[in-house]
């Protein structure tokens, strides 16, 4: 096949998922996160303020270099 | 107050997602063409990018006669006529049901060695769609 589609994403690639940012769009954003992209979440509710974002990614830990193995794996 | 980016600055955009969920309908019909004109600028503005490398359309829980699926529709227009200008980029348009498991549909939906851009998940099976030619008469 002419030009196959060659999936890989970098550190740093952009990836926009719009969808909000709960439920099938925060499990989406789990699954990149071994890529360690630049995420931008479209949806149409404002961010809880309460909610301290940079925190909570925080709390979520480095990123497990065997898991972004794996993934690439699985991209590849 | 956090400084707003346009997408056509960011350095290496890869990747769109869409996710169509009946849980989070498009409320009214009068919404869908300024969806899907937000969307084709989106898109535009991926094809432009160097690091372009895949498009996904997720859907879920979509009533056929919902705006909703109107919209998708829409989409997978898009992006079959986009995967057969840009062969490099993988577009998919995945449909889910309530037993899919989405680990499993997102394996089979970015496999760059399966070529259908439509894919229908019943159960943790991927089907597509095939058309033949049969006369009518």
């Amino acid at each position: 096949m002419k030009g196959e589609p060659n999936l890989r994403l970098d550190p740093g690639d952009v990836v926009v998922i719009s969808g909000g940012g709960r439920g099938i769009t925060a499990y989406l954003a789990l699954a990149l996160a071994p890529f360690r992209p630049t995420l931008v979440l479209l949806g149409r509710h404002e961010l809880n303020s309460e909610v301290d974002n940079e925190a909570l990614i925080e709390a979520s830990g480095p990123v497990d270099e065997e898991a972004r193995r794996a993934g690439e794996k699985n991209l590849a | 107050m956090p400084r707003l980016q346009r997408l056509t600055e960011a350095k290496s955009l890869a990747g769109l997602i869409l996710v169509m969920d009946g849980e989070t309908p498009v409320p009214d019909m009068s919404e869908v063409p300024a969806l899907l004109t937000g969307v084709f600028r989106s898109l535009q503005t991926l094809m432009r990018s160097p690091g372009k490398a895949f498009c996904l359309l997720i859907k879920r829980h979509l009533d056929a006669s919902s705006p909703a699926a109107t919209a998708a529709g829409g989409v997978e227009g898009m992006f079959l006529s986009a995967a057969l200008e840009y062969p490099s980029v993988l577009f998919r348009c995945v449909s889910l049901d309530d037993d899919t498991g989405l680990q499993s549909a997102l394996d089979v939906a970015l496999d760059t060695r399966r070529y259908p851009v439509q894919i229908s998940f019943r159960g943790q099976e991927p089907f597509t769609q095939a058309a033949k030619v049969h006369p009518i008469l």
